[in-house]
């Protein structure tokens, strides 16, 4: 029975949203009651059962799905440490995004098919963050790339459906060498499942060019989700789609998944020690600092809100890879604790933004003046966001800015600290006037477009920025707590770093 | 017994032609169910056999080799069966709402597609050069004769074009098939490989043999005919030409080349067929992307996708082999499932122009649903049997460092992504125009469903790669010299 | 738990303000008095360490932070007692700022490591911004423009040190800190700090934000700022830039030259403004520079650390209550009544040092532990003409606080008295504490006075000196640079086109694609290239034969 359990488990747990998904489309454009309870739900139930699968693994237990796909190919779902952090961080947040999407669509067309997609992608991701081996992630992620692609052009605009073209040239583009350096790898060593550690470094293989090209081809692959530069050019495009498909861009799902998919292949695939000894790390790091200095820059230059937030999420995303890329301990707690971070700041940052847009028409930063006295509580969590991007203490940002360079020094890679700080000051830069916008400059006679929003959707997207932002802060505030994402991350990283 | 159910998969097709022209209108449904059901429980103890036994030979009507017709049942042969009775099986489903059994259409359309179905059945089984030649001519016909069925002009030109291209290559094979027997005094294909030493005789006859048959499956650059014939005929009759009938020119070219020329080191002409391939994938593709019609995007991308079966040729291993059948059967199915949903959409806009296809997912979502799970599967992503046929050919690259190949095949399946996403951009997710209103009349359920079916089936061999590894293993002959 | 509650209840203030009409009215009631927290953990002297907020808390009080403590209590509710009857413009947001400085002042002061201090520090300095801006007048944002600045450069630059520290100490407690030479010798953590704590205080090069700032603030926050906020750089001096034995002795003289030079840039540069509050944001630049001037004996004297300390605690004590107490004067009208000039004066002439007031006692003191420090024999007369510069510098003030009366006659605000008290004594007190009392000679008084006896005799004759000599420079003098730097408006590249091309689907082969898939249809090309194909392969076929 409890061996059943252990081997279904991970599966159901991934299915649940794609059932929901087939229902909401089976159902149809006209069965809203349906669709808002199932999808609700559906992410209740993810939860719950991702809280099951937390306890069995905290208890020893190591719930394990595993199909062959092809001879000696196996699709593996199993949970460890990192998947569960990953995975829980996609399930609150999934449940948050569906209470704020189903208010915020409340009056648009083809809701039925939007919510489709956004269980499949929910699935997708949950397959991300369960995957067991190489192959069973670049499944996942290419059903991601698939499942978000109608996502991205839902509204149909001649800008979105460019948008999604320029997406799925990236992102085809990108797992097209993912797959051959899988297909490499593969052939090098066979299917190997993830280890903590590094499947490949026990092997001895003496490939080391060969070693270095695939590991390159990979980084690729994820380097277009992660949005690494130069492969960052779909992000900030896609951010004509509505303000939940943001959400779960930049936060719940996609560039996650990318920057999962890298700590996956620095940590289980070659393993610290094997990317240290090849010499992989630090370029992947000088890397990841351009992409977070351009970001920045870029960022400064956008008059969309939404844009600007989307070249953020460049660059902050990069402090993942950054983390992972140092290596040593301490960096590693910081680039893994960052995952979960940028994905509530960012997350909040989003919500803000398509409350502005859906209630008063504020699209543009100069229109933003005196938004605080209109809306006071989206503007408090945007100012959360904003405040925990640049890394200011108690939120959450700061604890991540704090490991990485703490991690940096440690390991003697003191320029990082120089990357930190430049990117803290360009954060400064263009979160702060946003924020003087917001809460000190006089509002405007006359708004934008302004809506008429029922008091129950508005409720439900306010409160869900109000969610996120609160758990921004506390998990910031309380990162000594012995449950917070910061205790949880040191438990995996020292599985790496024993 | 066995020697039965091989008949019967032949002959009940024929007899079921026969029945349809004489009996009543009203029986006509009855008899195409009679002819059909069995087939599947006909292949059933025949795979059993297989998968003991691994080959099985007949002599029909009791006469031996030289003089006897000759039928020879291996795995691969049962791959390619199996394929052809669920596409007769689930197309046929889709076709039956289009040509009602009892209408004039159906007296039509019902005798020559029990013909086709007959013709590749016997293809599959025969063993000796003449009898596939016999074989071949019958399917060229019976398809040429359901692309007629279409009855507009386009498809009555596209046909003759067909048949003018089909028959020159017929002859060019029949050429061919006499110089062999000239030189060896066989045509037992499976005894040539002895018979026939290389040389500029046999070598000759070996052109002469491919060139035709090369025209008939369109190969790139003699595909010339094919997206014509293929974009003009009915939605069912472009489904199992693209999904089997080429097919099954290259199933025996691949006979001719591995088990007739098995022997034979034959590394350049194999790179040239490989090259051609390759150019299938890359023009096809850049084909498919210019087009105006959805029918005609997916019958270049039929183009292009046959070009990945010739890449068995200068890989020449098991993997490509497996990876090759894998991909013959993915694609069969997926892109039976794209025209059939094709032509449901034709069918209930009156165009099939890609401009005219906005908000169809509003419309016809089932239909679209199918356009996209095919789609997936063509564009080799994960999970379906698109992406396991791709990453065996990629595997097998990889085996012989073959880079070049390797980045040929990500190319292709990258084309295959732009050319299938522009369609499925434009079918979703383009605001509808207000210009002009367009006809709509619901295709029946049950041409939407035999659609789903196939498109579920292409997505489902992504996950039950095993057992059809297993038959395309048995199937490699082995002794060929990579 | 109980220490945290001086950090605590400014923030649920805070909260309370934005909560309701009903609420605000108990917040704003509670908001000046809140700053006598601090004195609990002070007078109770529990310590508190914690594990689970941020990376670790610990709080206390120890003789370092005690003046600065008594400083904040008492300074910080009086200016608040004086806001709370003198500002009535969006009041919401200005006691939002006030007492989120307050609580970011108290984890300062109460700080025990790295990251609590840290945590506070940013609160300080972004909460201040608010104060600086109050106005919103375009001078207002301005001055918070290059305050704001100004202050994340620093915060850059802390950063750097503190997570330079953290990779090699972790989450270290102060007292760690002292106790690991070994870790601080190499790295360059501790100039880092130097650098982002001296904005705060207003070093010159990094004071420019000082006189702007002071100015467009409202009176109470110019005290706070002034009196108060700078010192939160000193703690960070004390606390995280401590001097090794093993540090060249040439690095506490660089500390003294360049205390030398802020304590008479900034009187220069003050004697050239035309408005107070300007004048007394130089005065404090240039106190800042003695305080420094008593930082570098740490350096000079290493071990000696603990009377140091003490003396630049009683230095920042006197300045900090004297200073707050001259801005508090220039919302009172100080010019109505002679009183309230004897008001003025009496914090005015105790910086300037003037013989048994605090100044003087400060001063003596620093002299003395100057004297033991070096062996320069010259530094006792200059460190002489910089109370002579206070002087001179202060009696401009004077001049201009004359200038401040209004027609009608208004009530003067009991705070402000209650500060010149309180600073009058407070400093006496605390001197008496640690031992810093020295026993007057007439040796030690003549040296007190003969500076102010130059000063009078230079105002004898300023007219003459002052109105020709000086130029008048614009407030905050150096950021005339930054202006023009800053005017240069940033180039408007475009990194990153992010109009999407539209180009894939008509894209340029599309059309003589098609042509030539036309042409392949016809027949006889079909047929030509059936034969081109198969005497190609033929050739293959065959070419090994021919070999």
């Amino acid at each position: 029975m409890m061996d059943q359990l252990m081997f279904w488990l991970p599966l159901v747990t991934v299915l649940v949203s794609a059932v929901a998904g087939i229902v909401i489309f089976v159902a149809g454009e006209r069965h809203q009651r349906l669709r808002t309870w199932l999808n609700i739900a559906a992410a209740l139930l993810k939860l719950l059962l991702v809280g099951l699968i937390g306890l069995l693994v905290m208890a020893g237990n190591v719930p394990e799905f595993r199909v062959a796909l092809l001879p000696g190919l196996d699709l593996v779902l199993r949970a460890d440490g990192l998947s569960l952090l990953f995975a829980t961080l996609s399930a609150l947040l999934w449940l948050v995004t569906t209470i704020y999407a189903i208010a915020y669509l409340e009056h648009s067309p083809n809701r039925a098919r939007f919510f489709g997609f956004f269980s499949l992608c929910v699935t997708s991701t949950m397959g991300i963050a369960m995957a067991g081996n190489l192959l069973t992630f670049f499944i996942f992620y290419e059903l991601l790339t698939l499942t978000t692609w109608p996502l991205v052009v839902h509204t149909g605009s001649a800008a979105a459906i460019a948008s999604g073209r320029t997406y799925l040239r990236y992102t085809l583009t990108g797992s097209a060498l993912f797959l051959i350096g899988l297909i490499w790898l593969y052939g090098l060593t066979g299917g190997q499942d993830f280890i903590a550690g590094g499947s490949l470094a026990d092997l001895d293989l003496n490939q080391n060019w060969s070693l270095k090209i695939i590991f390159w081809l990979l980084v690729i692959g994820m380097g277009v989700k992660a949005a690494l530069v130069p492969l960052h050019r779909w992000l900030p495009l896609a951010m004509v789609a509505p303000a939940p498909v943001s959400a779960l861009l930049h936060a719940v799902a996609v560039v996650k998944a990318g920057a999962f998919g890298l700590v996956r292949l620095i940590e289980d695939v070659f393993g610290p020690s094997l990317v240290a000894d090849l010499g992989l790390g630090l370029p992947l790091a000088v890397l990841a600092s351009i992409t977070i200095v351009y970001g920045s820059v870029l960022a400064l230059y956008q008059d969309d809100i939404k844009k600007r937030l989307a070249f953020s999420t460049v660059s902050q995303v990069s402090y993942i890879t950054l983390g992972v890329a140092i290596g040593g301990p301490v960096a590693t707690i910081g680039g893994l604790i960052h995952l979960v971070h940028q994905g509530l700041m960012k997350i909040t940052l989003f919500f803000c933004a398509g409350i502005f847009a859906n209630f008063l028409g504020v699209k543009k930063i100069e229109q933003l003046d005196g938004i605080g006295r209109r809306l006071p509580w989206t503007s408090a969590s945007f100012t959360v966001g904003a405040l925990g991007m640049i890394g200011l203490p108690p939120i959450s940002g700061f604890i991540s800015k704090w490991y990485l360079g703490a991690g940096a020094v440690a390991v003697g890679q003191h320029w990082v600290i120089g990357v930190l700080v430049a990117s803290t000051l360009l954060n400064a830069a263009y979160f702060l006037p946003l924020l003087k916008r917001i809460w000190l400059q006089p509002p405007p006679e006359q708004w934008p477009a302004e809506h008429r929003i029922s008091r129950l959707e508005s409720a439900a997207m306010v409160g869900s920025s109000i969610t996120t932002a609160t758990v921004a802060v506390a998990v910031g505030l309380l990162a000594g707590f012995p449950l917070s994402p910061l205790s949880w991350v040191t438990g995996i990283v020292t599985e790496y770093f024993p | 017994m066995t020697e039965a159910l091989l008949a019967a998969l032949v002959f009940l097709p024929v007899l079921g032609a026969c029945l349809l022209l004489l009996a009543p209108a009203s029986w006509r449904a009855a008899i195409l169910l009679v002819v059909t059901v069995p087939l599947p429980f006909c292949l059933l103890p025949l795979t059993v056999l297989i998968a003991d036994a691994g080959l099985f030979e007949m002599a029909l009507a009791g006469h031996p080799a030289p003089l006897g017709i000759r039928w020879r049942l291996d795995a691969l042969s049962l791959l390619i069966l199996w394929l052809n009775v669920s596409l007769m099986i689930l197309v046929g489903l889709a076709a039956s709402a289009r040509f009602a059994p009892a209408s004039v259409e159906g007296l039509r359309f019902w005798p020559l597609w029990l013909l086709l179905a007959a013709g590749i059945h016997a293809l599959l089984l025969s063993a000796d050069l003449f009898n596939l030649y016999v074989t071949l001519e019958l399917v060229t016909l019976a398809g040429i004769g359901l692309i007629a069925t279409g009855g507009s002009g386009a498809a009555l030109r596209a046909a003759m074009r067909y048949l003018l291209l089909a028959l020159m290559a017929s002859l060019l094979y029949l050429l061919g098939v006499g110089l062999v027997y000239a030189e060896a005094g066989t045509l037992d294909l499976y005894q040539l490989g002895e018979a026939l030493e290389p040389g500029l005789l046999s070598a000759t006859a070996l052109v002469l043999m491919l060139a035709g048959l090369l025209v008939k499956s369109a190969v790139f650059p003699l595909h010339a005919w094919l997206p014509a014939a293929h974009g003009n005929a009915p939605g069912p009759v472009s489904a199992l030409l693209s999904a089997i009938v080429v097919k099954v020119s290259i199933y025996i070219i691949w006979r001719l080349w591995f088990w007739t020329a098995g022997d034979w080191q034959l590394p350049a002409p194999g790179l040239l067929l490989g090259l051609l391939g390759g150019g299938a994938i890359l023009y096809g593709s850049a084909l498919a992307l210019v087009q105006k019609r959805l029918k005609m995007v997916v019958a270049y991308s039929t183009v292009a996708q046959l070009g990945y079966l010739m890449l068995i040729f200068p890989l020449s291993n098991l993997l490509a082999w497996q990876a090759a059948g894998y991909h013959l059967v993915a694609h069969g199915l997926a892109k039976a499932a794209l025209f059939v949903a094709a032509g449901n959409i034709l069918v209930s806009l009156g165009s099939d122009r890609l401009r005219r296809l906005a908000g169809l997912d509003q419309r016809l979502p089932m239909d679209v649903f199918t356009l996209a799970l095919a789609s997936v599967s063509l564009m080799g992503l994960p999970p379906s049997g698109g992406f396991v046929g791709k990453w065996l050919f990629l595997q097998a690259a990889y085996e012989q460092g073959a880079w070049g190949w390797m980045a040929l095949i990500a190319l292709g399946g990258l084309l295959a992504a732009a050319y299938l996403f522009r369609v499925l951009a434009l079918t979703c997710f383009h605001p509808r125009s207000h210009g002009h209103s367009t006809r709509l009349r619901e295709p029946p359920t049950l041409a939407s469903l035999a659609g789903l079916l196939l498109a579920l089936a292409a997505i489902g061999l992504g996950f039950a790669s095993a057992p059809i590894l297993g038959l395309l293993e048995a199937a490699w002959p082995g002794a060929m010299a990579p | 738990m109980s220490t945290l509650i001086a950090v605590l209840v400014p923030l649920a203030l805070v909260i309370l303000i934005h909560a309701g009409p009903a609420s605000r009215r108990v917040a704003l009631f509670l908001a000046p008095w809140s700053p006598l927290l601090l004195l609990w953990p002070w007078l109770t002297g529990i310590d508190l360490a914690m594990d689970w907020p941020l990376l670790g808390l610990r709080l206390g009080v120890d003789a370092t932070s005690a003046p600065l403590i008594l400083l904040t209590s008492i300074a910080w509710t009086l200016a608040g007692w004086q806001a709370n009857g003198q500002v009535d413009k969006n009041r919401a947001w200005f006691w939002s700022g006030w007492l989120a400085a307050l609580s970011g002042m108290g984890l300062v002061l109460l700080a025990g490591n790295l990251g609590s201090f840290y945590l506070g520090y940013v609160v300080l300095s972004l909460s201040a911004y608010l104060l600086v801006t109050h106005a919103r007048s375009n001078e207002a944002w301005r001055a918070g423009r290059i305050y704001l600045g100004l202050a994340l450069a620093g915060e850059a630059a802390i950063l750097v040190g503190v997570l330079m520290l953290a990779g090699q100490l972790g989450n270290p407690g102060f007292d760690e800190l002292l106790a690991s030479p070994e870790v601080l010798i190499d790295s360059p953590a501790r100039w880092f700090l130097m650098v982002g704590f001296a904005v705060k205080l207003g070093i010159i090069p990094l004071h420019i934000w000082l006189p702007l700032a002071h100015p467009v603030a409202p009176v109470p926050a110019s005290a706070i700022l002034s009196g108060i906020i700078v010192k939160a750089g000193l703690l960070g001096w004390l606390r995280m830039v401590p001097a090794l034995a093993a540090d060249p002795l040439i690095l506490g003289q660089l500390f003294l030259v360049l205390g030398l030079v802020t304590a008479f840039g900034g009187v220069l540069l003050g004697l050239t403004q035309r408005r107070i509050k300007t004048v007394l944001a130089y005065s404090t630049i240039s106190q800042m520079g003695l305080v420094l001037i008593a930082f570098s004996v740490l350096f000079l004297a290493p071990d000696q650390r603990d009377a140091a300390v003490a003396i630049i605690g009683l230095l920042a004590l006197h300045h900090g209550l004297n200073k707050a107490a001259l801005f508090l004067a220039c919302g009172n009208q100080p010019g109505q009544t002679r009183l309230r000039l004897l008001l003025f004066a009496l914090p005015a002439i105790s910086l300037a040092a003037a013989p048994l007031t605090t100044g003087y006692l400060a001063k003596n003191a620093l002299k003395n532990s100057l004297d033991e420090a070096t062996p320069w024999t010259w530094l006792d007369p200059v460190l002489a003409v910089t109370s002579l510069a206070t002087a001179l510098l202060l009696w401009k003030a004077f001049g201009l606080a004359r200038g401040l009366r209004s027609s009608q006659p208004d009530r003067i605000h009991p705070a402000w008295p209650t500060l010149v008290a309180a600073a009058l004594v407070a400093p006496w007190w605390l001197a008496a504490n640690s031992n810093l009392v020295a026993p007057l000679s007439s040796y030690v008084l003549f040296a007190a006075v003969w500076p102010l006896a130059a000063a009078a005799a230079i105002i004898a004759v300023h007219a003459l000196l002052f109105a020709r000599l000086l130029p008048k420079l614009p407030e905050g003098d150096l950021v005339v640079i930054l202006d023009a730097l800053l005017e240069q408006r940033a180039p408007r590249l475009r990194f990153d086109r992010t109009a999407p091309s539209r180009r894939f689907i008509n894209f340029k082969p599309a059309r003589w694609l098609r042509r030539l898939e036309r042409q392949q249809r016809q027949l006889p090309l079909a047929g030509l290239t059936m034969l081109v194909i198969g005497g190609l392969l033929w050739l293959l076929l065959w070419a090994p034969g021919w070999l």
